[in-house]
């Protein structure tokens, strides 16, 4: 389960809290190249769809939520390693335990390695061997898709790299009823369409950044007014996803009601950043805004999912 | 309040609203193709960061829709078996 969890890493990783003093601990810079921050929301994405699809046990759930978290946490300290040269020109990366020297490229790799490891045994010991599949799937998406390729060469890098981010939820539906169906790909949708408008939005503010590292994000290849109306209608799609379960029976009022507030307020943030620019007018503390804003509507959407289904048993 | 709403549609505004959701994430669908398309053979605004190659980004710009199909066909049988 855990590499389903690390996926939803891909934009987070530009969001890493790099910043510690050069005498931290070797403790507090292993913590921090787990990115603790972007794994919160990934495990919320885990759980969620756990008490959705089922009544999991506590101890089920603890396992989960710990493997998930390793197998995440490796696959953003490999990306530190795959990353560490454009990490050293970022001013917002600069300070990770690579580029500052605190560690060496290979210990970050092992231990990369060596938590993914033991987080695929973990789940497939403890939990389900499906829930392990898809959770080294994620962490495989993350570091060999995203990372090694489409980072660097693609536009649309956060956009097929985004379903490493939408593992999570297929984890955590796999461990609660050790099978997928129609309702667990639609929570995989819903994180991957939700990617692309909240990692723009931050896109959009670390232009500089990623130029100066060579990495074509959408806003240096197709500009910024196409990016933010990329942002649009990934975000049309978004709301489509979010209500449809509730035609079919997957979700109820209590759900539905959440949905349509919370993609309501995600929409007019998004339509704001792009009437702002169209006006001539500043744009980035609406934007700030949508991709701040976008976590959080992430983590209630999901949890309102598992309080619904809870509710209705 | 969290009572199942397929319960309180009919079958005819069910299968309405469904092929409205189809019709909106078309149309969103396809400005996200066109979007791709147009930028193909341009160079990138900002001439530090390298040129997207032309197949791989129509690959990538399909690939979700496979998702997307895949999904409508999933919700379109589940809604039916209510």
């Amino acid at each position: 389960m855990a590499s389903s969890i690390a996926p939803v890493t891909p934009p987070a990783n530009d969001e890493t809290p790099a910043v510690t003093p050069a005498d931290t601990p070797l403790s507090r810079d292993l913590v921090a190249l787990t990115k603790p921050r972007i794994i919160s929301l990934l495990l919320v994405t885990t759980a969620a769809p756990m008490y959705a699809a089922g009544s999991p046990s506590l101890w089920t759930v603890l396992l989960v939520m710990v493997g998930g978290y390793l197998m995440a946490g490796g696959a953003n300290a490999v990306n530190m390693y795959i990353d560490r040269d454009i990490d050293d020109v970022m001013a917002r990366t600069r300070l990770r335990p690579i580029p500052s020297g605190r560690m060496t490229p290979t210990q970050v790799l092992a231990f990369g390695v060596a938590c993914a490891t033991f987080a695929t045994w973990m789940l497939a010991h403890f939990v389900n061997v499906l829930t392990a599949g898809l959770a080294l799937a994620g962490f495989y998406f993350y570091v060999f898709i995203y990372t090694r390729i489409l980072k660097r060469t693609s536009p649309q890098n956060i956009v097929i790299g985004g379903a490493a981010g939408a593992f999570p939820p297929l984890v955590g539906w796999a461990a609660a009823t050790g099978t997928l169906d129609v309702t667990a790909l639609c929570l995989f949708l819903i994180v991957f369409y939700w990617t692309p408008p909240h990692f723009w939005a931050l896109a959009l503010l670390k232009q500089v950044d990623y130029g100066r590292a060579k990495v074509p994000m959408a806003p240096l290849v197709w500009g910024e007014r196409e990016t933010m109306w990329q942002m649009v209608w990934y975000t049309v799609i978004l709301l489509v996803l979010t209500v449809l379960p509730v035609l079919y029976g997957a979700f109820g009022l209590l759900y539905l009601a959440s949905a349509v507030v919370l993609g309501g307020l995600l929409m007019w943030g998004v339509l704001k950043v792009l009437r702002a620019a169209q006006q001539g007018q500043p744009w980035t503390a609406p934007a700030w805004w949508v991709y701040k804003y976008s976590l959080l509507y992430l983590a209630l959407l999901f949890v309102a999912m598992g309080v619904d289904r809870a509710l209705s048993r | 309040m969290n009572s199942p709403i397929d319960s309180l549609l009919s079958p005819t505004i069910s299968t309405a609203l469904f092929w409205l959701a189809v019709a909106i994430c078309g149309v969103a669908q396809l400005y996200i193709m066109r979007a791709v398309f147009r930028t193909l053979p341009a160079a990138p605004t900002n001439s530090a960061v390298p040129a997207p190659r032309r197949w791989a980004e129509i690959v990538q710009v399909l690939l979700p829709i496979a998702g997307l199909v895949a999904f409508f066909y999933g919700a379109w049988r589940a809604l039916h078996s209510v």
